[in-house]
């Protein structure tokens, strides 16, 4: 069971990890993260997912892309890297990484509740996964949709299902202002 | 005569004078002698002190002989209590010592089962090779449901074509009309579970793919415990090296 408190908590995390790993750097004042409604509507093609978990529950984060010219440009410009020069892999594997980082910083966050938690490695799967959703018993599915005033809308997917009660508090303004380094290990 | 006279009151004048302190003294001397002690009572109480002082060093000697007895024994019971606590000490220090050995020797046997544990990282990677072997083969599955897909709508139009042909040829083409619409029946049929093949295989990617990450990240919580549990191994053998 997940109180209302914890669902916020997750949300609340996620939210901030979104806008600190899929924002290039200078464009951090435009950034927004808000609720969407629906994962049907959305339009892209390609699903990266991560989980992070631990023996209470499992959080699934699917981050939506398109490959197309728009989606290049934003991971060329986050990853600091010339448009032109980005092979089809070099892509793949950007668009994989901002995933990775994004589920680093929420893992790392989760981590002050949880103390034995995990994170997988990021796999990429059709966006058409997403209508089946509801057959992985979660409790809690919550979708966002991020904002960037020159890159295209993200879209990302939070699944949560537990094995036991959960409650945690996240206060969003301390989780805001502590959006440090990601330790690698 | 009246100076004979006068020299006789003067000769009296001054006997009395000089008789009157000579009488005072004499008066205060009887007074004195009468509240002086006598020769005997004096004699008495020095004999009767030097009895009392004779009691009392007796009295001073058996307490001091009792007092050394009494400090002999506490001696003898001090030494005693030093060698009881001597000996206590000795098998405490033995026994701590045994103990000492006993927990290095388990701190031995925790570090080799957590080197052992963390052998299942192994297990981990193999369960993600298998993962990656697994959505290769949902892939393969979802190319020749594709491909499968063509075909059957190729079989529709045919069928289509077929029963087009069948109903230019009149009369003579009824029966190929009837086999061309059960084509079409068949051709549909496929479809449809063509489609519904389609639909499994993206469950099965959506739960495989999370599945094998939940086993993933469950993995490596496992070994962030085990590494954790090592640290402290480490840190109790180092505390118990530094006391030993």
């Amino acid at each position: 069971m997940l109180s209302q408190s914890a669902k916020d908590g997750f949300d609340t995390l996620l939210m901030q990890s979104l806008k600190t790993s899929l924002t290039p750097s200078g464009e951090e004042s435009g950034v927004m993260v808000i609720a969407a409604e629906d994962a049907e509507a959305i339009a892209d093609s390609q699903i990266v997912v991560l989980t992070v978990s631990s023996y209470l529950f499992r959080a699934m984060v699917m981050f939506y892309f398109t490959p197309n010219a728009d989606t290049r440009a934003h991971f060329a410009r986050l990853n600091h890297l010339e448009l032109d020069a980005m092979s089809e892999q070099t892509f793949m594997d950007a668009i994989a990484e901002g995933g990775n980082l994004c589920c680093g910083i929420l893992n790392r966050d989760l981590g002050n509740f949880f103390p034995h938690i995990g994170m997988s490695t990021p796999n990429v799967i059709d966006k058409q996964c997403a209508s089946y959703l509801q057959k992985l018993n979660c409790e809690h599915i919550q979708h966002f949709a991020v904002e960037m005033p020159q890159s295209p809308r993200f879209y990302v997917s939070l699944c949560v299902s537990t094995y036991a009660d959960i409650d945690f508090e996240v206060d969003a303004n301390a989780a805001a202002s502590e959006t440090g380094e990601l330790e690698l290990f | 005569m009246s100076t004979m006279v006068n020299q006789m009151l003067f000769l009296l004048v001054g006997v009395l004078l000089s008789g009157l302190p000579l009488l005072w003294l004499l008066r205060r001397r009887v007074v004195r002698m009468r509240d002086m002690v006598g020769k005997e009572q004096v004699n008495l109480l020095q004999h009767n002190v030097q009895e009392v002082l004779a009691q009392q060093q007796e009295g001073f000697a058996a307490q001091q002989q009792e007092l050394e007895a009494l400090r002999h024994e506490n001696d003898q019971r001090l030494a005693s209590t030093q060698r009881e606590t001597e000996t206590v000490v000795a098998q405490l220090s033995a026994k701590n010592s045994t103990n000492f050995a006993r927990v290095l020797e388990n701190c031995d046997a925790s570090q080799e089962t957590i080197t052992n544990l963390l052998g299942l990282m192994r297990t981990f990677e193999r369960w993600h090779d298998d993962m990656n072997v697994l959505i290769q083969h949902n892939r393969e599955m979802h190319r020749k449901n594709d491909e499968f897909a063509l075909i059957v709508n190729q079989v529709i139009i045919v069928a289509l074509n077929a029963s087009i042909e069948a109903a230019r040829a009149g009369s003579h083409g009824r029966g190929f009309a009837v086999v061309a619409s059960e084509v079409r029946d068949l051709a549909q049929r496929a479809e449809k579970l063509s489609k519904s093949y389609r639909s499994n295989l993206y469950q099965n990617d959506l739960i495989t793919t999370t599945t094998f990450q939940d086993l993933q990240a469950g993995g490596k919580m496992i070994i962030g415990a085990i590494t954790g549990l090592d640290l402290i191994n480490k840190k109790t053998k180092e505390a118990l090296a530094l006391a030993a």
